[in-house]
């Protein structure tokens, strides 16, 4: 397909294109994007449109080897541009490779879609999946028509140089290069080519986000820092613990870093623009001290505005007083339950609510601008009780620090239990049962019309429906606590509580027809799709629950021109079928 | 409310909040709030709840974009102008 005219195509040796979670998500009357259902826990929507942050290692490491990769972002492109002509926009990207994430799985629906349709724009291109879940699920994926090469393991820069190295000077043989599965399944290289000891150090390099203008002080900038890869927990849910990496990548040592040198230099690439940018520091639970406290030296040098720092144990008084030096510096702890037992079972359990509470006046004097509490629904032995006994215990904390100095969250586990993870493949031991267990499973379960049951497992002590109605149940009453409390302004948690409501009568509706009729009938469909346009309008979190504009995060797209974009938009007030193509 | 108590209201409120008091007085009508980083996202919701609940004025979500919130002037015109809209004045 060859655009005759317009803007230029943009050419690269390898495009990285993160698609929706559900392709196509636009004007969908049959599957609700139920507030929650994102678990709204990060400010993205239903789409899932942030990308891995290991697509930056991918580009500047293939950069380094002279070969040009561009991260294209279609979920957010889509969002922002409702009019978007996606097969029309793919004709105008040329790469002779098309690298795709199903990221967790949520992708696992709208990446192969979109890799379908790059299959039909550009027949002769070749389409590669890649990361956790993609190696897990590598020969199903490979059996895919849509996926033409999985490239296995979480060591996948030189594998992915070698591939498009030789894609691109025309070759088709790949039998060298290790950790590739293709030929629908036929064909492997062996999972042979394992974590090295720098085999991540690659900067991220963060330059190009420096100049964009903040269009809305909601999506004031914020960058994420991955310091490492793999993890030194092993928390049962999670398919990147250290039994996750053990047994999907066959690894002993299943956390590399990377080095300090090349963390601190990647913190420079902000430049100035440090000075109003936040950071979200991932992963530094698995950090030493010593990596951790030349860390906090190099945000301090670099000036960056504040920092997140996600803790799995209550910080040590030395760290936290450097990190109140350094910056603004918030603490994210996640003991999943008040309850002891299931905080344990769920991987935490290091400390005790009463040493939580001990810790926390010390970290505020210590210079800490505010620590935030997650609570998890969905781990063994929690019932429904159990849930809302967290929510009352939130409602101590609140009342006992006067909200935002500790600001207590729950949030469902969702769409997925990962594939990989302890629970999964050992569901009974844990109390769990897995209904969804192959790729095409999931890709099913995505566009259920229902949410709970697009989920894959259930517990014990909470069904699937009991999983979705205590979900609903904790974070009104929580939203409740804060509006009575003053910590969120009353008409922030009077509108959170109308979308709850509104949520939650809309998925009994569709749950009746469905029961009794089997269908949703035409006018609920359109009940639906309004719901949907409005929730995918905007994004939104808990901590900030305010519906926040597109654009502006570092994820969205920074790569498609307006030119192109122009091009590629349906005009107003086209029918159906009378989309222009290239 | 007068544009002028408008605006020393939501000066105040920032100073009070988001600044430590600001003891040496660096906050003027026109400094540059979405650039020093003192409207991030969190102080922006602090901000529009305060608008919404102290002085009577609700500013859509559409409103809340960088122009609007560049500095206490614009915000005080947005809230100025959203009175207006209110209260059916010209």
């Amino acid at each position: 397909m060859t655009p005759v005219s317009g803007p230029p195509v943009l050419t690269a040796d390898m495009f990285l294109l993160h698609a929706p979670s559900v392709y196509d998500f636009r004007e969908r009357d049959d599957m609700l994007f139920a507030y929650l259902s994102d678990s709204d826990s990060v400010n993205v929507t239903g789409v899932y449109e942030m990308y891995p942050i290991g697509w930056f290692s991918l580009r500047q490491h293939l950069a380094e080897h002279g070969l040009d990769v561009k991260i294209v972002n279609v979920a957010s492109l889509m969002l922002q541009y409702p009019d978007l002509d996606v097969r029309r926009l793919l004709g105008y990207l040329r790469a002779p490779v098309y690298g795709f994430d199903i990221h967790w799985m949520a992708h696992c629906h709208g990446a192969v879609e979109l890799a379908a349709e790059v299959k039909s724009v550009h027949p002769g291109a070749l389409t590669v999946f890649g990361g956790i879940s993609a190696t897990y699920y590598a020969e199903e994926l490979a059996r895919h028509p849509a996926a033409d090469v999985v490239v296995q393991g979480y060591d996948t820069l030189e594998p992915v140089r070698a591939l498009v190295d030789t894609v691109r000077r025309g070759g088709r043989d790949l039998a060298a290069i290790p950790n590739l599965v293709y030929d629908a399944g036929e064909r492997r290289t062996g999972f042979t080519h394992k974590p090295a000891e720098n085999y991540n150090n690659a900067v991220n390099d963060w330059s190009y986000y420096q100049g964009t203008p903040a269009d809305s002080p909601l999506t004031s900038k914020l960058i994420m820092t991955l310091p490492n890869t793999g993890c030194a927990h092993d928390c049962g849910w999670c398919g990147g613990s250290k039994f996750a990496y053990r047994n999907i990548m066959g690894v002993r040592r299943t956390l590399i870093t990377k080095d300090d040198d090349l963390v601190v230099r990647e913190l420079a690439t902000m430049g100035e623009a440090a000075k109003h940018t936040s950071i979200y520091a991932l992963q530094c639970y698995s950090e030493n001290k010593r990596r951790m406290h030349r860390y906090l030296d190099a945000v301090k040098d670099a000036g960056y505005k504040s920092v997140s720092f996600e803790q799995f144990v209550l910080t040590p008084e030395d760290t936290l007083k450097k990190m109140g030096e350094s910056t603004e510096s918030y603490i994210m702890l996640s003991p999943e339950s008040h309850d002891p037992r299931i905080s344990k079972a769920a991987g935490r359990g290091t400390y005790t609510m009463e040493q939580m509470e001990a810790w926390i006046p010390r970290a505020l004097d210590a210079g800490i601008k505010g620590v935030m509490i997650w609570f998890f629904i969905g781990m063994p032995y929690q019932d429904r009780q159990s849930v809302m006994d967290t929510v009352a215990y939130s409602e101590h904390l609140i009342r006992k620090f006067k909200g935002w100095a500790a600001l207590p969250l729950v949030c469902p586990m969702v769409p997925f239990l990962d594939p990989g993870s302890r629970f999964f493949e050992e569901p009974d031991r844990h109390g769990y049962r897995i209904f969804h267990r192959t790729l095409a499973d999931h890709r099913r379960a995505m566009v259920e019309p229902l949410w709970h049951r697009r989920l894959n497992y259930e517990t014990e002590w909470l069904s699937r429906r009991d999983l979705q109605d205590v979900s609903y149940d904790a974070v009104a009453r929580l939203v409740e606590v804060k509006g009575e409390y003053g910590v969120l302004p009353a008409f922030f948690a009077e509108t959170i509580l109308r979308a709850i409501a509104e949520t939650r009568a809309l998925l009994g509706e569709m749950e009746r027809a469905l029961e009794l009729d089997g269908r949703l009938p035409a006018e609920l469909r359109d009940t639906i799709r309004a719901y949907n346009r409005k929730v995918l309008a905007y994004s939104s979190d808990q901590i900030v629950p305010a519906e926040r504009p597109f654009g502006g995060r570092w994820f969205d797209d920074f790569t498609v021109p307006p030119e192109l974009l122009a091009a590629v938009r349906e005009p107003v007030g086209a029918a159906p079928g009378e989309r222009r193509s290239p | 409310m007068s544009d002028e108590l408008v605006t020393a209201r939501i000066r105040d409120y920032i100073r009070a909040n988001f600044l430590d008091g600001d003891p040496d007085g660096e906050l003027q009508d026109t400094s540059p709030l979405l650039e020093w980083g003192v409207l991030n996202s969190l102080n922006t919701v602090r901000l529009v709840g305060y608008i919404r609940e102290e002085l009577g004025v609700k500013v859509p979500p559409v409103a809340v974009n960088g122009a609007n919130f560049r500095d206490v002037r614009s915000i005080a015109a947005l809230v100025s102008a959203q009175q207006s809209v209110k209260g059916g004045a010209p």
